[in-house]
């Protein structure tokens, strides 16, 4: 059973002579409880692919679907709702709105959807990431390390179908780096999630079950252990 | 290195001159609304002299005395054969009582020639006067008086040994008008009727081609030969002149007070300034922090901002004295739209000058805060990323002591207003108050705002995550929150100030007025006899309503002191009795043997409520005080007693109060005369004198709220400014919020909601402020008027304060919408 299907992803910039073909007919299919890594160099597509896969960014042909909705042709509004109900995001930086404290960033997106917060799960979360004392602290009296705890437990809180991290560890030192990995790892295995991470760090693609390189916007490598 | 520094910064502000003009937005509605304001006044001025008209054009020569006996019929006979005099009209008004000699309206019986170049009346109907004892009307006294051409009046002269005059109302005219109901007649019917031979002014028209200066000196040798005489002769041009600066010089003192609101309002604009630059400041910081790490040094910045602020102030100061002339210039041709003639401004260039230098030093002054604040910003902030940047945290310790210390002064300067109270000294230190505590505001806003926030934004919770992110947001930003508020508060504090001192004028009037007119129409009859077949008269037309008949007496207390009106009527039957308060007792616990007293007559009688007074008269009535009122009792009357009670106390006259139900007031006037009074009886229109005051009280505060609502107007443009750079400093954020699921609309939402809290926030901070302020003002004062606190008044202006800031956030919004959710990864 599979989290996320992209079939033939073509996504065009621009128009005429200048236009660049960032995805050139991208399929791949993200199953559930997996944790899988996208690699490649800058330009080569991976964040774009990313963006399209999260209903962020509209794609020029192709379909995405995540569980048994088909992204592509839904409404800004549609897209928004599935965006909040079923996928988490951790972004490189800026994760968290800066005016909210810790606890209401994490419950954002039970708030957007007029939803109660599922008390037990995010205790569970709290704990597994070990931010429960930093909860009441606005984002500016974080370390990087723990805002990226943040953030991911924002994303794990709602049981969405899926969680995109764009470059997780991109803005952290090695041992924040290497804490929050351990964490979408675990998030993988013991919670069950399934993750689609971005990353040109080898290192942190070796945390993932699979791993997709991208290169010119076609998938050239598939691997998986 | 200054100069690449400068250029850096200024380059940015010409790349993007929409920037430029949002930031200088509050400089330029507020250069506007100051040369505006000088155009206004020279408008007002030129229109006065050009159109001033109280001497008629082709007056050529003026005679009048200043002072002392008017012309006598000699030097007018000396005036009009002087060489050259073609034509003289004298110039006299009258004043005369119709019906009774002690009662009746006051008629003014002006003199005019009625025809030729000396007139200043035009002829509606019937002729004008041409024999003795016949006059003219105009149209509204006719109305008032119930005559018709043809028809007759009697007029009383003022000298009361004089017999009345019945007079023959020959004609209707038009003419200037004044608050008196007017007749007009040519001089010598006027003299006649008066019994005053003498003019204090003569006009003179001057026959074609006569030698003006010549005429004058013939004149002046003829009419000065008495030394004592108190005679000037004048041309009519100079007369006009002087007749018109009379009339500007009323404009003079409207204008100094205008001019106060306004600098109020170039206040709020350099405050608005000052917060927009510092938004502006925060937006390059990783730009400045660039050239701080390569070398610039501090102040070196800060030229360079100073500088941008200057030319930010010069650019749309400009740009605001332009739209003002264009404004001033369009001006007649929008006047004339509405029939109204107005004379073009000119172009005081001068002013202008001043004007767009005034803004560029004011803009270069309120850069500088924010300047020092971003120049002192750290090298190594250019290396780090954004998301740390937006924090914001509380004031700093030194900004706490000194808000705690203005709010001391503030206290300290209160407490000898208080102590000062009614000298000359109290409305300085009620400005003190007022600057002190304002400036206490400007330092601890940031504190404020997050215990006005849990109260103001507790609504705004309830409408979902869109409010609660609203509320969050302003919560998360208190600097920013205060220093926009502030500037809302400013405009509120004055306004809420002027609502609450206007509210006590207006209940001071409407408590005024329910004595001294409590109905629309008042009948008063001379003698004893019975006004009973009037009554029974207007109760039957439906033209009235709330009849209610009355009888008054005079009473003296006992000691034989001071002596009052009493009056016995039934007060529950006009609303305005109705509206009558008591400072103590019960109004309604009047009965047999119990009596009402006004304010002054307890305290001449030195009686409280409970204690039993004695009134005398012709008769003598003990009565237990049951009340005592908040001013006068009904038509000023001194005590109110029951009909039995004022009986005893003997020596009453009649009288009838009626209110108009339907129709125009004069129709209803003509029909209330015309019902069968005896003769002698008096009427009188209390309608006229209440809607006087409540003119002068409505125009007062219209005139008060349009002024101020300027400030509020700069205060909702800086709102929008901050909101619409807000929006640009804020992409990612909002761009994370929508990656998150929050919709376009709920974003459109959240942004209007901050904007509007601005607002709210401000609103309650100025009338915190205000309210306190303006009770310190009437009670230091002693203007006597009562404290009133205009809830309605109040939460409507904190209502459309809100409003106003809403709407003035929802431009910005809309934008904000539009961010895509990939802006919130875009690497920055």
């Amino acid at each position: 059973m599979s989290a996320v299907t992209a079939t033939d992803l073509v996504k065009i910039y621009g128009t005429g002579p200048g236009a660049v073909r960032a995805l050139d007919g991208v399929s791949a299919t993200f199953d559930r409880g997996r944790f899988t890594a996208i690699m490649g160099a800058s330009g080569s597509g991976k964040s774009t692919f990313m963006h399209c896969l999260a209903g962020l960014d509209t794609v020029t042909s192709g379909t995405v679907t995540i569980g048994d909705t088909e992204l592509t042709g839904l409404t800004d509004r549609a897209l928004t709702g599935v965006r909040r109900d079923r996928i988490g995001f951790v972004f490189q930086a800026f994760n968290l709105l800066p005016a909210l404290t810790a606890r209401q960033n994490i419950t954002l997106p039970a708030e957007l959807a007029g939803r109660a917060v599922d008390q037990d799960l995010f205790d569970h979360v709290i704990d597994v990431l070990g931010i429960g004392d930093r909860l009441g602290h606005r984002p500016s009296e974080l370390s990087g390390g723990q805002q990226q705890r943040v953030a991911l437990a924002r994303a794990l809180s709602t049981r969405p179908d899926v969680i995109f991290a764009d470059e997780p560890t991109g803005n952290l030192d090695s041992r924040s780096g290497t804490e929050v990995l351990g964490f979408l790892r675990d998030s993988v295995h013991r919670l069950g999630q399934t993750v689609v991470m971005v990353t040109h760090d080898p290192n942190a693609a070796g945390y993932a079950d699979r791993v997709l390189v991208l290169a010119d916007g076609r998938i050239v490598e598939d691997t998986t252990r | 290195m200054t100069a690449i520094v400068l250029r850096t910064q200024l380059s940015g502000v010409l790349r993007r001159p929409g920037r430029l003009l949002m930031t200088g937005l509050s400089v330029l509605v507020a250069a506007f609304v100051v040369f505006g304001t000088v155009l206004a006044y020279a408008i007002v001025s030129r229109t006065t002299l050009d159109t001033f008209s109280a001497t008629p054009e082709a007056v050529s020569v003026v005679a009048y005395t200043t002072g002392g006996a008017p012309l006598d019929p000699e030097q007018v006979a000396a005036i009009r054969t002087t060489a050259g005099v073609a034509e003289v009209a004298g110039r006299v008004t009258a004043t005369f009582t119709v019906g009774d000699a002690s009662a009746g309206s006051d008629l003014d019986l002006l003199a005019d020639p009625g025809t030729g170049p000396l007139s200043r009346i035009t002829l509606v109907s019937g002729a004008y006067p041409a024999a003795a004892r016949q006059i003219a009307v105009d149209r509204r006294a006719a109305g008032r008086l119930g005559v018709t051409v043809g028809g007759t009046l009697r007029l009383n002269t003022p000298n009361r040994a004089g017999k009345p005059v019945t007079v023959t109302v020959t004609g209707i005219v038009d003419g200037p008008r004044d608050s008196a109901e007017r007749a007009w007649a040519p001089d010598q019917m006027v003299a006649a009727l008066s019994g005053e031979p003498g003019f204090p002014r003569v006009d003179v028209l001057a026959g074609p081609g006569a030698d003006i200066p010549a005429m004058i000196n013939g004149m002046s040798e003829r009419l000065l030969r008495d030394p004592t005489a108190y005679v000037s002769v004048t041309t009519g041009d100079s007369m006009r002149v002087r007749e018109a600066r009379a009339a500007v010089q009323q404009f003079d003192q409207l204008f100094a007070l205008v001019a106060m609101f306004v600098a109020i309002a170039v206040v709020a604009a350099a405050l608005v300034a000052t917060s927009t630059f510092r938004i502006v400041f925060a937006q390059r910081m990783r730009q400045l922090a660039l050239l701080r790490a390569i070398g610039a040094q501090r102040n070196q910045l800060v030229v360079a901002l100073a500088v941008e602020g200057a030319v930010v102030g010069l650019v749309t100061g400009t740009v605001g004295v332009l739209l003002a002339q264009a404004a001033g210039f369009a001006a007649p041709a929008l006047a004339a739209m509405f029939g109204r003639t107005v004379s073009a401004p000119g172009v005081p260039v001068g002013a202008a000058v001043a004007v767009v230098l005034g803004a560029g030093l004011l803009t270069a002054g309120a850069v500088l805060a924010p300047a020092f604040a971003a120049a002192g910003v750290s090298p190594l902030q250019a290396l780090r990323s954004a998301s740390t940047l937006a924090a914001e945290r509380g004031i700093t310790v030194p900004r706490l002591v000194g808000g705690l210390l203005l709010v001391a002064v503030t206290g300290g300067i209160a407490w000898l207003t208080v102590r000062s109270m009614g000298s000359s000294e109290a409305l300085l230190y009620l400005v003190g108050t007022g600057a002190f505590g304002f400036g206490a505001l400007i330092l601890l806003g940031p504190v404020l705002i997050r215990p006005i926030l849990a109260v103001a934004g507790w609504p705004l919770r309830r409408f979902g995550p869109a409010g609660r992110l609203a509320v969050s947001g302003i919560g998360g930003t208190p600097r920013r929150a205060a220093a926009v508020s502030v500037v809302v508060a400013l405009g509120v504090t004055m306004l809420a100030g002027t609502v609450v001192g206007i509210s006590s004028l207006q209940l001071w009037t409407d408590r005024t007025m329910a004595s001294r007119t409590p109905a629309d129409l008042a009948m008063f009859a001379e003698g004893r006899g019975g006004l009973d077949d009037v009554v029974a008269r207007l109760r039957a037309d439906s033209r009235f309503r709330d009849v209610t008949p009355f009888r008054m007496a005079d009473f003296s207390s006992t000691d034989g002191g001071f002596s009052h009106g009493a009056i016995a009527v039934d007060l529950t039957a006009m609303p305005m009795l109705r509206t009558l308060e008591a400072s103590a007792g019960q109004v309604t616990a009047l009965g047999p043997g119990k009596v009402v007293l006004s304010a002054t007559a307890a305290s001449d009688l030195g009686a409280g409520v409970g204690e039993v007074v004695t009134l005398r008269s012709d008769g003598t009535v003990r009565a237990e005080v049951v009340a005592i009122l908040t001013g006068d009792g009904p038509l000023r009357m001194g005590a109110v007693l029951t009909p039995a009670d004022l009986d005893a106390l003997g020596g009453a006259s009649p009288g009838v109060l009626a209110d108009i139900a339907t129709g125009g007031r004069d129709e209803a006037l003509a029909a209330f005369r015309g019902a069968g009074a005896p003769a002698g009886t008096e009427v009188a229109v209390l309608a006229d004198a209440r809607d006087k005051a409540d003119g002068e009280v409505s125009s007062l505060f219209a005139a008060a709220v349009g002024l101020l609502g300027l400030t509020v107007l700069i205060a909702a443009v800086g709102v929008g400014t901050t909101t619409g750079l807000s929006v640009l400093e804020r992409t990612q954020e909002f761009g994370l919020a929508r990656a998150l699921g929050l919709t376009r609309a709920r974003l459109r939402l959240m942004i209007g909601m901050e904007a509007g809290l601005y607002g709210l926030i401000g609103a309650v901070l100025g009338i915190l402020l205000g309210v306190p302020m303006a009770w310190l003002a009437l009670e230091s004062l002693r203007l006597d008027l009562p404290m009133t606190l205009p809830a309605g008044r109040l939460a409507a202006i904190a209502l459309v304060t809100a409003t106003i800031t809403v709407l003035a956030g929802l431009l910005p919004a809309r934008r904000a919408a539009r961010v895509s959710p990939v802006a919130a990864l875009a690497a920055d």
